[in-house]
């Protein structure tokens, strides 16, 4: 569904992607997993096409994303950002039906049938009772929910999500979680997106990438991928990998 | 509860409108002024029963300077709520861009040496000018962040006042005094003429972003989430631009620069009626538009000459403004 072919990407002369492949299909849970600075959060802007890479292609759907209009590809990809104020304080449905944007024209307003998608949307991530309460008197986990029922709101069949669980609770970091990817299996989208812990990748996802310094180290199955060696690689400390009814957990080696 | 308040804020300009006729030095019945307005608008071939000079005064005086002070009102505010939205920001007002400065560099420089333009054209011109050169300089490699445009704003402004104040230097006294009553802005030249220069202009442009006004709600979320919900923002944002700015443009070239309108009404409407624009465009524009008329009836009437009208916004503005902030707590902004 959504591919990436040897991207490279630079900010001025420091080469912040060094070839990077990504292949994730429909109904599937990828997680880009690395320490801050690995080179996450430019892949996921390359990949929405925010970012135009050095070389290399980003392809959706079999074509290419340089040559999706941006109107077009709104309907395709949603792009789901990191918890943040806006400047006004719009009601929870109100900012959940701007993702019908692509699908309405530059003079018009949405209609009836945008706010029946939208509301659609928030009962699909589980917080349609907070429709008419003010997006920026909501808590950090409901508003990163708000933030996805908007990407839904668009019905693109890739969803893209940068650190969705940065500034929540322990509680809210799951319950997000758990949204994504029911997400994905639901309504059979092709879900990626940066995290930081590697707990929560093994758990929630159905493929990990693991990020250092622009290359991906390793990829696959969280239970291949998440290993003692490949971590001590990556962040450079001791880790012990834990099973427990069939999920790992790492535990940092303290001395 | 909640309808009726809108309902009440878009026919406002209804009252105020009746209101500002019988306004004026020159003493006509109330009745009077309402039967010459109703007979001339519905029948104007009608032989009049009332002295000449009392038509003259409601239709070629009182009339025209009352339509003027509407669109003008409507023209700032809206101006200033587009602006508002589309920069995210609650100090931005039409003259943001260099507007002001560069429209009163015009004026001083028809004053200074002899043109083949009037000085409403030169207002309008540099005014334009300037905001082009704003967003020319906040262009880099075909985007235009938003904080590179105030800040091109404000280097603009800087450098039209360096020159206007060079023109300054240069100009007689008795040019000098009329930029500054042209830079304090009002009506008391106002003209069937003006109306008709003023009225189509304005009159599109608060259509126009009245239509884009849910656009203007998406682009408030910023470049980057604009551009990931499917909009073209850089085109979406030279559109409005440019309506907000010829509008406002159009306006100050006529009566001059009047402060404060466009950046407290805007504010207002906010506080009234929440942040959605397709809601606070249209509302801009009656409550702006009620606002200056009533703000000019002050002026032509406190005392026995006028008052140039930008001062009286920015006087009646800032207490109120200042009431609101403390009331609502600054809420309209998060």
């Amino acid at each position: 569904m959504i591919v990436a072919r040897e991207v490279k990407f630079s900010y001025e002369k420091l080469l912040v992607l060094k070839g990077i492949d990504v292949d994730v299909v429909r109904g599937e849970v990828a997680t880009l997993l690395g320490p801050n600075g690995s080179g996450k959060t430019t892949l996921l802007m390359c990949l929405c096409a925010i970012l135009k890479p050095l070389t290399g292609c980003v392809y959706v759907n079999g074509r290419e994303i340089t040559k999706i209009k941006r109107g077009e590809l709104a309907k395709m990809l949603g792009h789901v950002p990191q918890g943040h104020r806006p400047p006004f304080p719009y009601t929870v449905i109100d900012v959940v039906v701007m993702g019908r944007a692509p699908y309405i024209g530059a003079f018009s307003m949405p209609s009836k049938r945008d706010f029946e998608i939208a509301e659609k949307a928030l009962e699909i991530v589980g917080i349609r009772h907070l429709k008419d309460r003010v997006y920026t008197q909501i808590s950090g986990g409901e508003m990163q929910l708000v933030l996805i029922a908007r990407a839904l709101a668009q019905q693109p069949q890739v969803l893209l999500l940068d650190e969705p669980t940065a500034h929540l609770d322990f509680k809210n970091k799951i319950l997000v979680l758990k949204v994504v990817k029911n997400l994905a299996k639901k309504e059979n989208l092709a879900v990626i997106m940066s995290l930081h812990d590697p707990n929560l990748a093994a758990m929630f996802s159905d493929k990990v990438y693991l990020i250092a310094d622009g290359v991906i180290v390793d990829r696959g199955e969280p239970s291949k991928v998440i290993t003692r060696e490949n971590l001590k690689r990556v962040y450079g400390i001791d880790v012990n990998v834990i099973e427990h009814e069939g999920t790992r957990f790492v535990v940092p080696v303290l001395e | 509860m909640k309808k009726l308040k809108l309902l009440v804020l878009a026919v406002l300009p209804i009252p105020a409108f009746f209101f500002s006729l019988v306004i004026g030095q020159f003493d006509i019945p109330p009745l009077t002024v309402y039967e010459i307005f109703f007979t001339k608008l519905f029948n104007p071939l009608i032989s009049s029963p009332w002295p000449p000079a009392y038509e003259v005064v409601v239709w070629n005086i009182r009339l025209p300077r009352v339509l003027l002070a509407l669109l003008v009102g409507a023209s700032l505010s809206v101006s200033g709520t587009a602006l508002q939205g589309l920069f995210r920001n609650p100090l931005v007002s039409p003259y943001i861009l260099g507007l002001s400065w560069g429209a009163n560099f015009g004026v001083a420089l028809s004053l200074l040496i002899p043109l083949p333009f009037s000085p409403q054209f030169m207002a309008f011109s540099f005014g334009l000018l300037a905001v082009f050169l704003a967003y020319s300089i906040a262009k880099v490699r075909g985007e235009t962040p938003v904080i590179s445009l105030v800040l091109a704003g404000v280097i603009v402004s800087a450098f039209f006042t360096a020159l206007q104040y060079i023109a300054k230097f240069f100009l007689d006294p008795q040019a000098l005094q009329g930029l500054v009553y042209w830079m304090m802005g009002g009506f008391y030249l106002a003209h069937w003429d003006d109306v008709m220069v003023t009225c189509i202009p304005i009159i599109f442009s608060v259509v126009m972003l009245s239509l884009m006004s849910w656009r203007i709600n998406v682009l408030s979320m910023g470049d980057a989430e604009a551009k990931m919900m499917g909009l073209n923002t850089e085109l979406n944002k030279v559109v409005i631009i440019v309506l907000a700015t010829v509008m406002a443009a159009v306006a100050v070239s006529v009566v001059g620069t009047i402060g404060w309108v466009g950046l407290i009404i805007p504010h207002l409407v906010r506080m009234a009626v929440g942040p959605d624009h397709r809601k606070l465009i249209p509302l801009s524009a009656t409550v702006g538009a009620a606002f200056l008329l009533v703000a000019d009836d002050l002026a032509r009437s406190i005392t026995t000459y006028e008052l140039p009208v930008g001062i009286l916004t920015t006087l009646s503005g800032v207490p109120f403004f200042v009431y609101l902030l403390k009331k609502t707590k600054g809420r309209s902004w998060s």
